[in-house]
């Protein structure tokens, strides 16, 4: 099995977590299935952006895909409510584009099928 | 504050920098092929390889006494030489796992893993790959950390007492099944653990090895452990590996251009499974930190009062390669404190090769340490060293990762422990 929506989903978690775990009091994610690719768009507010996880997301997003990582990683996304795996995240997503606003975060990521 | 930026595939691969790190991991294989022509001559180190490949590489089997200091380096070098091939040749960008993949390779490759019983798991993992329509490069990774099973390989092909023709079937064949479902069971059970035991293919390879020695045993054909050590070699073992730990520690304060600026960021991290050293504070402090753990790695086994033989040649290796994957001196040392006070007060000996690489491989459990302080970290040392002492004999020694194994069993059961005493969200 590929499990390619069950990643989406875990993606989904893994962002959900880290939001929840700094700061986020409103958050709004939408998931795209499109033909080639899937679109996930999550926006949220009242970011801890002092917080060091929080600026290293830049970092960990944009990494490289990396099939080989995810091979044997990817069900470790969203597993954990202590550290977040958003390196895992971004060895998964092929694009993202991120924007910090205030403490608003604004995060779009691509996954190319 | 605005910042918006857009990521794209392999934007951020540095070619240069990817190409000093594959100049970096040939240091070792390079050194090891020379020394292996100078210390043995080619008659010795030919007789010494076939012997190795011969063995049945149960759990312990040091090839220093099996096949002699030359040969043991010879194929040690060529391992090395194909994982950092394969790399190069497919292009995966040399990470952290990726060093840690060469270096668990180099390591076992003294007391396991051959020119002869490797390849059925590589021919297993590429079958798997065809079989999703997926590149090999999506394996890779996997099949490096894989060939922890390879003592399969050889122990059904001469160690059964079977005719070579159907040995050798049965042993290519195993190892080739083998390779084909590890890929999966891994992925999978990373989440029993997850993510705080870093040999994760040792906790994978200790459930498969178990069950295909029960099958076996059932047929009446049984495995089991065995010690074999050698003692000849401490010295010069030493100052290789020292003088190697010196090097990457040079080359990394090289790189970070000379300094140690931002080498202290380590110790935020946990170590927790997917820490990637490289991508998180740079190839230049992850090499520093390489060197780092080299030493004190050697400095336990000399508190330790052991000698230096091949599995413990492995586990420092194994430590150094993984130090660029998730383990760093605040997280190792309470786990190394564990295993060493349960075993001055245990009923083995402190100064044992089992006992000595119970500690070095068992900072698999590095990322607990991390993750809830120095405490747990040494609780589940102590707790590793009766587990992985006792948990041998179910895959009997075809496991060479047993500690892996033992790793994935305490921190299963120990983290959802720990989480109980937690408050936190």
């Amino acid at each position: 099995m590929n499990h390619e929506i069950k990643k989406i989903s875990k993606i989904i978690d893994e962002l959900s977590t880290f939001c929840l775990l700094h700061g986020a009091k409103l958050m709004n994610m939408s998931v795209e299935n499109n033909k080639d690719h899937f679109k996930i768009i999550l926006e949220m507010d009242n970011l801890d952006y002092s917080n060091k996880k929080v600026s290293r997301l830049e970092k960990l997003l944009n990494c490289p895909r990396q099939a080989e990582m995810e091979e044997f990683y990817w069900e470790l996304t969203g597993e954990s409510d202590h550290d977040s795996e958003l390196s895992i995240v971004g060895m998964m997503v092929d694009k993202a584009d991120i924007v910090f606003e205030e403490n608003s975060l604004k995060l779009t990521l691509y996954r190319y099928k | 504050m605005k910042k918006d930026f857009v990521k794209n595939l392999y934007c951020n691969v540095d070619k240069s920098e990817n190409s000093i790190k594959k100049y970096v991991l040939l240091i070792l294989p390079i050194t090891m092929f020379i020394l292996g022509f100078i210390l043995d001559d080619i008659n010795q180190i030919l007789s010494g390889l076939y012997n190795i490949v011969l063995s049945e590489d149960l759990l312990l089997t040091d090839y220093l006494v099996i096949g002699g200091i030359g040969a043991t380096f010879i194929n040690s070098a060529i391992l090395s030489f194909f994982n950092i091939y394969l790399l190069h040749k497919l292009k995966v960008p040399i990470n952290g796992t990726a060093i840690a993949g060469v270096f668990i390779v180099a390591g076992f490759a003294f007391f396991g893993k051959n020119i002869f019983n490797v390849w059925p798991i590589y021919l297993g993992t590429y079958l798997y790959s065809r079989y999703q329509k997926r590149s090999y490069r999506s394996v890779l990774y996997i099949t490096m950390f894989a060939t922890a099973l390879s003592p399969i390989v050889s122990q059904l092909s001469f160690g059964l007492g079977l005719p070579i023709q159907q040995g050798l079937a049965l042993g290519i064949l195993f190892g080739t099944v083998i390779g084909f479902v590890v890929t999966p069971l891994s992925a999978h059970l990373v989440r029993a653990h997850d993510g705080y035991n870093i040999y994760n293919v040792g906790f994978t390879a200790g459930f498969i090895g178990t069950i295909l020695i029960s099958v076996l045993r059932g047929f009446g054909m049984d495995v089991n452990t065995q010690l074999i050590l050698s003692h000849e070699y401490h010295n010069i073992l030493k100052y290789i590996l020292i003088s190697f730990s010196i090097i990457l520690f040079v080359i990394g304060y090289f790189l970070n251009n000379k300094s140690f600026k931002g080498f202290l960021d380590i110790f935020e991290f946990s170590g927790r499974l997917v820490t990637d050293f490289v991508m998180l504070i740079g190839i230049g402090n992850t090499f520093i930190n390489m060197g780092i753990m080299g030493l004190i790695s050697i400095l336990y086994v000399i508190i330790s009062d052991g000698a230096i033989n091949g599995p413990i040649v492995g586990g420092i290796l194994t430590i150094i390669g993984f130090s660029a994957f998730g383990k760093h001196p605040k997280n190792t040392i309470p786990v190394l404190l564990g295993v060493l006070t349960a075993g001055f007060i245990n009923i083995w000996d402190v100064d044992s090769t089992l006992v000595i690489i119970a500690g070095l491989f068992g900072t698999t459990l590095a990322p607990i340490a991390g993750e809830y302080g120095v405490f747990a970290g040494f609780i589940s040392g102590f707790i590793h060293l009766s587990v992985v002492m006792n948990i041998g004999s179910l895959h009997g020694g075809v496991n060479l990762y047993n500690n892996g194994f033992s790793g994935g069993i305490v921190a299963s059961v120990l983290v959802p422990i720990l989480d109980a005493f937690s408050k936190e969200d």
